[in-house]
């Protein structure tokens, strides 16, 4: 009997450790490195996404309003090897708290070097936050977040798609990816590089634009 | 008072090895290769609209609807090919309603596939397979785990799809079954 007592003492202290511990969250983490310039921040609040309501039908706009705000905070670190073991250390305090019981896990994708994570907090129809978590040990890492109020992944999609057929414009995300493209990967025309000389049909505009030029200046 | 306590230790004994089972310790392993997608995602994927004219879209609609969970794994240094190859003895050992499904033994390569019996014929809730030596020229342990109701014939064309090294020899595995 005394060891019945005994052991129903240790759960229930088990049980309230458990639920005194003050788990770390992915917001205090965000908060935090906010003064910190090894990152990089992008936070788009959801009022910024025009909700023209002649282009967004009511379920559109239903689920626009359900979404507050896209947090994106990167560690970048190209150009030094001084910051992988502040990469390291940054990336393993997030896998921490992503691999919290809170944080349920959609998709996961790891490899040596590589990693991503889709997750969501919240009831599967009814998310609080989306959370992608990507990492390269030669690039950096980068976490996106979208937290909201009850938001539905499935109508959400569908608006997505809707912006892939071009009903929605957003552009003001392009050029988040530029952050991590090395110097070299920058994209710029380079069709030009392996042809030699002119096309022969250039080459006669060309001819006939500086004759006439000529001509011009000797009148 | 005894009986209380049984069941309490009975209930924590059988959470946790829900939540922990064998495999899940590859999937934050930094040595290993790995992709999981939960039931989540595919119900998510499930409520996605799409095209109902195409019929590729709807191969694949058929076949994720009955996926629950889909999990691989792969080492390619020799300490976790051990761990992983131990880990599937063990797996198999504590399992005994997997049973083997088919076994294909070329050009340095083993591949194993092991089910456990689904509702309905052609049907099976659970599909293992384990690949190992030599995979696409280079020395590997692969894991893969399906769990769902499963057709056999629509999962040859998913590991197809996916390229899995192994994968290759599921296109006859409706033909042996």
């Amino acid at each position: 009997m005394k060891l019945v007592s005994y052991l129903l003492w240790i759960s229930l202290f088990a049980v309230t450790l458990l639920s005194c511990n003050k788990e770390p969250s992915l917001q205090r983490y965000l908060v935090d490195k906010q003064e910190d310039n090894k990152f990089v921040k992008f936070d788009l609040p959801a009022s910024l996404i025009e909700q023209d309501s002649d282009f967004l039908n009511l379920e559109q706009q239903e689920v626009l309003a359900s979404v507050r705000k896209l947090n994106i905070v990167a560690f970048p670190i190209k150009g030094g090897d001084s910051l992988k073991t502040d990469y390291s250390a940054e990336k393993e305090i997030l896998k921490s708290i992503i691999n919290q019981e809170k944080y349920k896990t959609l998709m996961k994708f790891g490899s040596p070097t590589q990693g991503a994570q889709l997750k969501y907090v919240g009831e599967y129809d009814a998310i609080d936050e989306i959370i992608i978590f990507a990492s390269d040990d030669d690039k950096g890492f980068a976490i996106f977040r979208l937290t909201g109020d009850k938001m539905d992944p499935e109508k959400m999609i569908n608006v997505m798609k809707s912006v892939e057929r071009g009903d929605l414009d957003l552009e003001q995300f392009n050029g988040f990816g530029q952050i991590f493209a090395d110097d070299d990967d920058r994209q710029y025309d380079d069709s030009w590089e392996g042809k030699e000389g002119w096309d022969e049909e250039e080459e006669k505009e060309v001819e006939a634009a500086i004759d006439s030029i000529i001509s011009e200046i000797e009148d | 008072m005894k009986q209380l306590v049984t069941l309490m230790l009975a209930l924590t004994i059988t959470g946790t090895s829900f939540a922990q089972d064998v495999f899940s310790q590859f999937e934050d392993n930094t040595k290993v290769t790995s992709f999981v997608a939960t039931a989540k995602m595919f119900e998510l994927i499930r409520g996605i609209e799409y095209d109902t004219n195409d019929p590729e879209a709807q191969a694949y609609k058929d076949l994720i609807d009955n996926i629950d969970n889909i999990r691989v794994f792969v080492a390619e240094d020799a300490s976790t090919m051990s761990t992983m190859n131990s880990t599937v003895t063990k797996y198999l050992a504590a399992n005994k309603k997997l049973s083997e499904l088919m076994r294909v033994n070329s050009e340095g390569k083993k591949v194993k596939f092991y089910s456990k019996e689904g509702q309905s014929d052609g049907f099976v809730s659970e599909l293992l397979m384990h690949a190992t030596g030599d995979l696409d020229g280079k020395q590997m342990s692969v894991i893969m785990s399906l769990t769902g109701d499963l057709n056999l014939n629509q999962i040859s064309k998913l590991t197809k799809d996916l390229k899995l090294p192994g994968s290759e020899e599921l296109k006859n595995i409706d033909k042996k079954n």
